[in-house]
């Protein structure tokens, strides 16, 4: 994880060298915030909570314009009445893997659901336990070709599809691609 | 699913993985005291973290819940960051509101070399 190079990129959204961890000679890291030039919504029922998330103040690389994370409650059965979608900044010929950032604050939501879209027009349904992770990141998908965009709704992952259980808190915050 | 440093083969992580379906219990009015829970967390962290007296000395304690107590979160982080890096070295544990482990981290390995 120790950083051979950080900088802040255009638009909102950063870029991250890292080391020589996993093995791998070199990796591409993009953190891509929600509320930033990468990201957007759509729906109804959104909160939000100042100062937490990912970006804060004293931690990201994102600007205090992004010092918050959102929430919303799910939507239960079918469906969503809240949509998200974080752009990949970078789409390239190469596996990558996507996290979500798990905060402490929200988040109870154990089927949360996520479309993460690859290889041009294939797509992967993911459920994520968001209940069980505390400031930390959550694998969404892993070794997908080519990934550029994942989607996030409050509706239920693929894994409870359909699910009658409603009041959990979904969140959306930052969004992370490896390559 | 189980995220393991190659270099020195720890787990950095686990917890459930994508599309994972794990019946936790989730019903935080069937909670455990809180302390029964910590002493829970620290139990497992000396048996499956090496060095956690050192942790436990060294760093310092979180406790954190979602909302509706449908777990807790017990944290060790480290009193500095390091230079250029956004998260600060963390152990931790969240349990259900009946002590199985939902998740653990152990990050630290990730902040050398």
């Amino acid at each position: 994880m120790k950083k051979t190079l950080s900088r802040v990129a255009p638009f909102l959204m950063a870029v991250v060298m890292l080391g020589s961890f996993a093995g791998v000679a070199s990796a591409q890291t993009y953190i891509h915030a929600n509320g930033g030039s990468y990201w957007s919504q759509s729906g109804s029922g959104w909160n939000s909570i100042s100062n937490d998330g990912y970006c804060v103040s004293g931690r990201g690389p994102c600007g205090s314009s992004l010092w918050y994370l959102q929430w919303n409650y799910n939507t239960s059965g079918c469906g969503a009445d809240a949509n998200s979608t974080y752009t990949m900044a970078s789409v390239v010929g190469y596996n990558g893997d996507t996290y979500a950032w798990i905060d402490s604050s929200t988040g109870n939501m154990y089927g949360a659901d996520y479309l993460v879209t690859y290889n041009y027009a294939s797509s992967y349904a993911s459920t994520v336990d968001q209940s069980a992770y505390y400031e930390a990141w959550a694998t969404i998908a892993l070794d997908k070709y080519r990934t550029s965009n994942v989607q996030h709704s409050d509706g239920w992952g693929a894994a409870y599809a359909c699910n009658g259980v409603s009041g959990l808190q979904v969140e959306f915050d930052e969004v992370k691609l490896e390559i | 699913m189980y995220i393991v440093n190659p270099t020195n083969n720890t787990v950095v992580q686990f917890g459930p993985g994508p599309g994972s379906k794990i019946s936790f219990e989730r019903n935080g009015s069937k909670s455990l005291p809180q302390s029964e829970l910590k002493a829970m967390a620290e139990e497992y962290l000396l048996k499956h973290v090496a060095d956690f007296g050192s942790v436990k000395a060294n760093f310092s304690f979180r406790q954190m819940s979602k909302p509706g107590s449908v777990s807790y979160a017990f944290r060790w982080e480290a009193k500095s960051k390091p230079q250029g890096e956004d998260v600060t070295p963390f152990v931790q544990i969240v349990l259900s509101p009946v002590g199985e482990v939902m998740s653990f981290n152990d990050v630290r390995s990730l902040y050398s070399n």
